[in-house]
């Protein structure tokens, strides 16, 4: 799990924990230190600062106030100097007690102290008295009071003065052995809390090095692939730049073919116009060719009738003919039979009857004639009839033809378009070839550079060796690294990249693990 | 009128199927156009009937028939020829049926040769001889040997009955 934890996370991972130890060892110390710094405080507000003052409220009992009354009886101090000492030391003793009360009081202080208490209250009326004998200036009474009241009044409070004196003392050795406690219990855990923590950061840093040692190695894997793919972009981007240089000339020839489709196009619109025109002639001419033929077929029939009369005609001159003809041999016959006389009559005779059967055989060529006339007009009016319905077929045709020129010339008008668009994208085709060769230059460039930086920084002639060893095919080089760079990896010495025996200057810089 | 001169010289002549005969003009009278034809009962095959010829009646004979030949079919070109027929010191006018009446033609007596004896389907007495005109024979009929007394009696008698009537 931790294999998919970045480095920079283990880094900081190891920062962190040794920070939080260290961070709770200053704490357990502070807190430590502290709890010492009360022990401190206690043994001098409440021990060292009460002895003073049980002390001070002592001596007030003792010199300002017994000792004063002593020097008064030996007449070494007059009356007025021992009633000022005397209000002094009471007023000296009064006020330790006072500060005194106010320290922090141990169960058992506080029950000497009730009975200090009660003496103290004695010594006070007896204090009284001895400010009365005072005030009166009587030596008797003042005596009686030394030998025989004094002491017994004073010695009680001195007694459980000094008694809680000592308890002060024993209550600091306490604290004193309290706080040798704390100590020994704070420094055997900061002990084990800084063993444990070098162990901890110790196994941790161990880890995350031979982590780092691992992502070095993977690095130099990178570099190589890095090298070896920017070789490839290199080669690439040169080939690319000339398969683009390729590309932007078939862009140019594109767009002039394109230019040349377009011109090629608009040669075609003007043909389909003039075919569009032709077809709407064409449909007039046959409507008017429609027109004609019934006209025609009207003539030819009435051509029919005409030389059907024609042939009647000519029968009828045949039949005069043929009666002339035999008229001409009869009198040829006449003329014979009157023998030399009519020899003159039998050439007219023979002349007639020639000229008889001459237009016989002529009236019956011409009947002929005119009969296959007849029969070739039918033929011509009934063709002609035929035509009619064909032509008007044609004419439609025609019509639909001209329909259909229209509609090329819109579909060649949006060709046009389609064509000067095509024309326009190839042009930015074109272009954009050009700036493709430009852009895998700049990336051969970059590709040289960065295989530069690479091998200047990653102990080029390793990578070199490599990239030697194994020319890596542009178009196969996934498989080519995966297979022959690994291989060549594993199985070459000179592969072998060790970054850890061989330090130079560069490797000084870094913190070895 | 001299008979003999005309005989030398002149000549129609007429079809009858494919074959051209001539006859000498002398003996023709005139040629007529296939007028209403009148049968006779009881008249021999080659009498075809009689025609009315200004008045008087013409009997008409089958040529073809009497050549024997098929009978006549009758065309625009049909036509009767009147001939003049003298047998011994008799005369007779008849009317013969022709396919086509050619023309009037003059033929030299030395163009006129014999016809032959053998093979002809004609009977030689008929035919006074064959006469070669444009590459063509003509056969030269003696119209009077054409047709024998037998035929001049059916003929009279068709005339004489005709002409009682």
């Amino acid at each position: 799990m931790l294999d998919k934890i970045k480095a920079s996370t283990k880094l900081f991972l190891l920062v962190f924990v040794m920070s939080a130890v260290i961070v709770g060892i200053g704490v357990y110390g502070i807190n430590n230190l502290k709890a010492m710094n009360m022990i401190t405080k206690t043994m001098y507000e409440d021990r060292v600062l009460p002895m003073v003052q049980l002390t001070g409220v002592r001596g007030a009992y003792t010199l300002e106030i017994m000792a004063t009354a002593n020097k008064l009886q030996a007449h070494q101090l007059n009356y007025q100097q021992v009633k000022r000492i005397i209000k002094k030391g009471s007023e000296k003793a009064s006020k330790n007690w006072a500060d005194y009360m106010a320290t922090y009081l141990t169960p058992e202080e506080d029950q000497l102290v009730k009975q200090a208490i009660a003496y103290m209250d004695v010594a006070e009326e007896s204090m009284d008295n001895l400010r009365l004998i005072i005030d009166k200036q009587d030596s008797v009474a003042l005596k009686k009071f030394v030998n025989e009241e004094m002491y017994p009044s004073f010695d009680p409070v001195i007694a459980k003065l000094n008694d809680l004196i000592q308890l002060q003392v024993r209550v600091a050795n306490e604290v004193y052995i309290n706080s040798n406690e704390v100590y020994s219990s704070t420094s055997i855990n900061s002990y084990i809390l800084i063993v444990f923590s070098l162990a901890f950061g110790i196994t941790l840093s161990f880890y995350i090095v031979k982590n780092i040692n691992d992502m070095i190695k993977r690095l130099q894997d990178l570099i190589l692939y890095v090298t070896n793919a920017s070789d490839n972009i290199a080669s690439a981007s040169q080939e690319m730049s000339a398969s683009s240089q390729l590309m932007s000339e078939g862009a140019s020839e594109q767009a002039s073919s394109a230019e040349q489709v377009a011109a090629s196009m608009e040669e075609m619109t003007a043909n389909i116009l003039q075919n569009t025109e032709n077809a709407q002639q064409t449909e007039r001419l046959t409507v008017k060719v429609v027109g004609d033929l019934l006209e025609g077929s009207k003539a030819v029939n009435e051509t029919v009738i005409s030389m059907k009369d024609i042939a009647n005609k000519i029968t009828i001159i045949g039949e005069i003919a043929r009666q002339t003809n035999l008229l001409a041999l009869n009198a040829a016959v006449e003329a014979a039979r009157a023998g030399e006389n009519g020899k003159g009559f039998a050439v007219v005779a023979a002349e007639v009857r020639k000229l008889a059967e001459r237009s016989q055989v002529a009236a019956a060529e011409i009947n002929d004639l005119s009969r296959n006339g007849v029969t070739i007009s039918e033929r011509s009016g009934k063709l002609l009839e035929m035509l009619v319905p064909d032509i008007q077929k044609t004419s439609k045709l025609v019509q639909e033809i001209s329909a259909s020129s229209v509609e090329q010339n819109s579909g060649v008008e949006q060709i046009n378009s389609a064509l000067q668009q095509l024309s326009n994208v190839i042009q930015q085709n074109a272009a954009t070839a050009e700036e493709l060769a430009s852009s895998s230059e700049v990336l051969s460039s970059q590709a040289d550079q960065l295989r530069e930086t690479v091998n200047k920084n990653s102990g080029g002639q390793d990578v070199g060796t490599v990239q030697k060893a194994t020319p890596v095919k542009t178009n196969k080089y996934k498989k080519a690294f995966s297979s022959t760079s690994r291989n060549a990896l594993a199985s070459k010495n000179g592969v072998d990249l060790n970054m850890g025996n061989g330090m130079d200057a560069k490797d000084s810089d870094y913190e070895r693990f | 009128m001299n008979d003999a001169q005309i005989a030398t010289n002149s000549y129609l002549s007429f079809k009858l199927e494919d074959e051209t005969f001539a006859v000498e003009v002398a003996k023709v009278l005139e040629i007529l156009e296939i007028p209403s034809i009148t049968k006779v009962p009881k008249s021999p095959a080659y009498m075809t009937g009689v025609i009315n010829l200004r008045g008087n009646v013409l009997p008409v004979i089958d040529t073809r028939l009497k050549f024997g030949l098929s009978t006549t079919e009758y065309t625009v070109n049909t036509c009767i020829v009147v001939f003049k027929v003298d047998i011994g010191h008799e005369s007779l006018v008849l009317g013969a049926l022709v396919d086509s009446v050619q023309e009037v033609l003059e033929i030299d007596q030395d163009q006129i040769h014999p016809s032959p004896s053998i093979g002809n389907k004609y009977r030689s007495e008929f035919i006074l001889g064959m006469a070669r005109v444009n590459d063509n024979f003509l056969m030269i009929l003696n119209i009077d040997d054409v047709f024998s007394a037998d035929d001049i009696m059916a003929v009279k008698e068709t005339s004489i009955k005709e002409i009682t009537e």
